[in-house]
């Protein structure tokens, strides 16, 4: 019995180092390839320099329309009821599931110079496909589910008492969002913009497809690095380690934000300032 | 409007210009120059072009520009990504192709009038500079014991190595492709990682194309090549796009490609020029 459960122990260890090993070390050979000076002066060449500002500007861009547009509709996924609800949901959450070039061609079908809207638009002398308009649209599509999501849940986590009080003590509706439910769900929802501004920054198959590789226009850091694999190694390695350094960063946010009301709570508990219980976790 | 107006500022300033080399008494080769500068010094080109042309076409790019004074943008991707950008009506002036089949679609559907070839694209066995497994043609790629890598099944670098084993098969017998295979350790997923695993000693023999031949790989591997019989050859196309602003500027790009000194770049990124494929 025992032999059979420190068997058992032993694989079960062994099989979370090997799962450890491969999620960590593509990651990590990404550093050791070059120096930090050379990874710094192969970041500041032109290229990357003028990617990074598009990239920079673009998913900043992107993020404030997702949030522009993703949280009224968070906010009434999360308050009402209707038919067909479920579907609805099924459907917002696709983007994160169908393959990045897929959301590019239907992109280009819709916003194209013959497509849907596009040729109604193109007659209005508008195009939209292949300039920094359609970087911002493509990583919007495929961005913006993570904020709705992240949103949804936390307006839902939020007690509806709270809401009705409020609104008993003859606060408007409107103030009562502002007051009330955008505080409490404020941790929930900088962690989900935050996961949606990391996939708008990795964002690569919908953008090469709708808004093309167009260095100084519409080439953002993935799209470099796709086109420094066929020249420059090095530009495109220490293109990748920034990436994974901002993600890293990025989700430490995350986290951060998801325990930042364990925190608040805990110091208010123990009746210490926050800074004290700080130190102390 | 604000385009055009510079355009016009430019002209001006070009045709100036033209007249002060001539008043200087300058050769007419000269003035011709500068008049082809005026026409389309300003203007704007989009080339779509294949993901492996990104070093010649750079380079064709910035010697483009100094000849013509226009600004030359160039979309580098897969060529099928390419395909569906023009047919959704990408305004694309040229569009490069690595595959004659993409090229000849689109040119069904209209999209382009006529395209040209422009060069060719092969493959080649490359070995470190040390030769471990003292490699000396290409038949011994069948009868030594080694490490070989090659390209997946299903990127364009492993359907081509496998064309080649098949194409050897039919001329020394249908084991040669068995014998090979059994040496492979590693399949890559481009040319890139091919070449890189043989550079650095990893493997004693890979596949790839003759453009993947960089001046980093170059330093470190030496060449098996071929038997001509046998390799493969990737066609390059290229044509003016119906649905671009610009045909003769986008003309005058392919006549750029099509030149000798175009024909030169391309040779010096391992591309074969057109008029080495004839010998």
């Amino acid at each position: 019995m025992k032999a059979s459960r420190r068997i058992g122990a032993v694989l079960i260890a062994v099989a979370g180092a090997i799962m450890i090993a491969f999620l960590l070390l593509p990651m990590i050979a990404v550093y050791l390839d070059m120096a930090p000076g050379k990874l710094w002066e192969q970041l500041t060449t032109p290229v990357a320099l003028k990617a990074l500002q598009l990239s920079v500007v673009t998913t900043f861009i992107s993020l404030g329309l997702i949030l522009l547009f993703g949280t009224p509709l968070a906010y009434f996924l999360a308050n009402h009821n209707f038919p067909g609800k479920r579907v609805l949901e099924v459907l917002l959450q696709l983007p994160i599931v169908i393959p990045p070039a897929v959301a590019g061609v239907g992109l280009l079908l819709v916003f194209g110079r013959f497509g849907l809207i596009g040729q109604w638009l193109s007659g209005m002398g508008i195009d939209i496909a292949f300039t920094a308009a359609a970087v911002v649209m493509a990583q919007s599509f495929v961005a913006a589910p993570f904020y709705i999501q992240g949103a949804r849940t936390a307006f839902s986590s939020i007690d509806p008492a709270l809401v009705s009080v409020s609104r008993t003590l003859g606060v408007s509706k409107t103030k009562t969002f502002f007051r009330v439910v955008l505080p409490l769900s404020l941790p929930g929802l900088i962690s989900g913009a935050a996961l949606s501004w990391g996939r708008a920054l990795g964002e690569f198959g919908a953008t090469i497809m709708f808004a093309g590789n167009l260095p100084g226009k519409t080439q953002t850091l993935p799209l470099a690095i796709y086109s420094a694999m066929q020249s420059n190694l090095g530009v495109a390695i220490a293109i990748s380690a920034l990436l994974i350094t901002v993600a890293f960063f990025l989700l430490l946010l995350v986290k951060l934000a998801e325990l930042w009301p364990k925190l608040k709570r805990k110091s208010r508990k123990k009746g210490g300032t926050r800074d004290a219980q700080l130190q102390h976790s | 409007m604000k385009s055009l107006k510079s355009v016009a500022v430019l002209l001006v300033l070009a045709i100036f210009a033209a007249g002060c080399g001539s008043g200087n008494g300058e050769s007419g080769k000269i003035e011709k120059g500068g008049n082809g500068k005026s026409q389309f010094a300003g203007e704007e080109l989009a080339v779509y072009a294949a993901a492996h042309l990104t070093e010649t076409f750079s380079e064709m790019e910035k010697v483009f520009e100094k000849k013509t004074g226009a600004e030359v943008t160039i979309n580098f991707a897969g060529t099928q990504t390419l395909r569906t950008q023009i047919e959704q009506g990408a305004p694309a002036d040229v569009f490069a192709s690595a595959n004659l089949g993409h090229m000849k679609a689109v040119k069904k559907q209209g999209f382009v009038e006529k395209y040209k070839t422009f060069g060719y694209n092969t493959l080649t066995v490359i070995i470190p500079k040390s030769n471990p497994a003292g490699l000396k043609d290409f038949k011994d790629l069948a009868q030594k014991d080694y490490k070989l890598v090659m390209g997946v099944d299903n990127v364009p670098i492993g359907i081509y190595t496998r064309q080649v084993l098949a194409n050897a098969a039919k001329k020394y017998g249908s084991d040669f492709e068995k014998k090979v295979m059994d040496n492979v350790v590693s399949f890559g997923p481009n040319v890139k990682k091919v070449a890189g695993k043989v550079a650095l000693g990893a493997a004693d023999a890979g596949f790839i194309y003759v453009s993947g031949l960089t001046p980093s790989v170059e330093k470190k591997v030496k060449t098996l090549q071929i038997p001509k019989n046998i390799n493969v050859v990737a066609t390059d196309t290229i044509a003016v796009v119906k649905t671009g602003d610009h045909p003769e500027l986008g003309k005058k790009w392919i006549e750029f490609v099509m030149s000798e000194e175009g024909q030169q770049i391309l040779a010096d990124h391992h591309l074969i020029p057109l008029d080495e494929k004839k010998k």
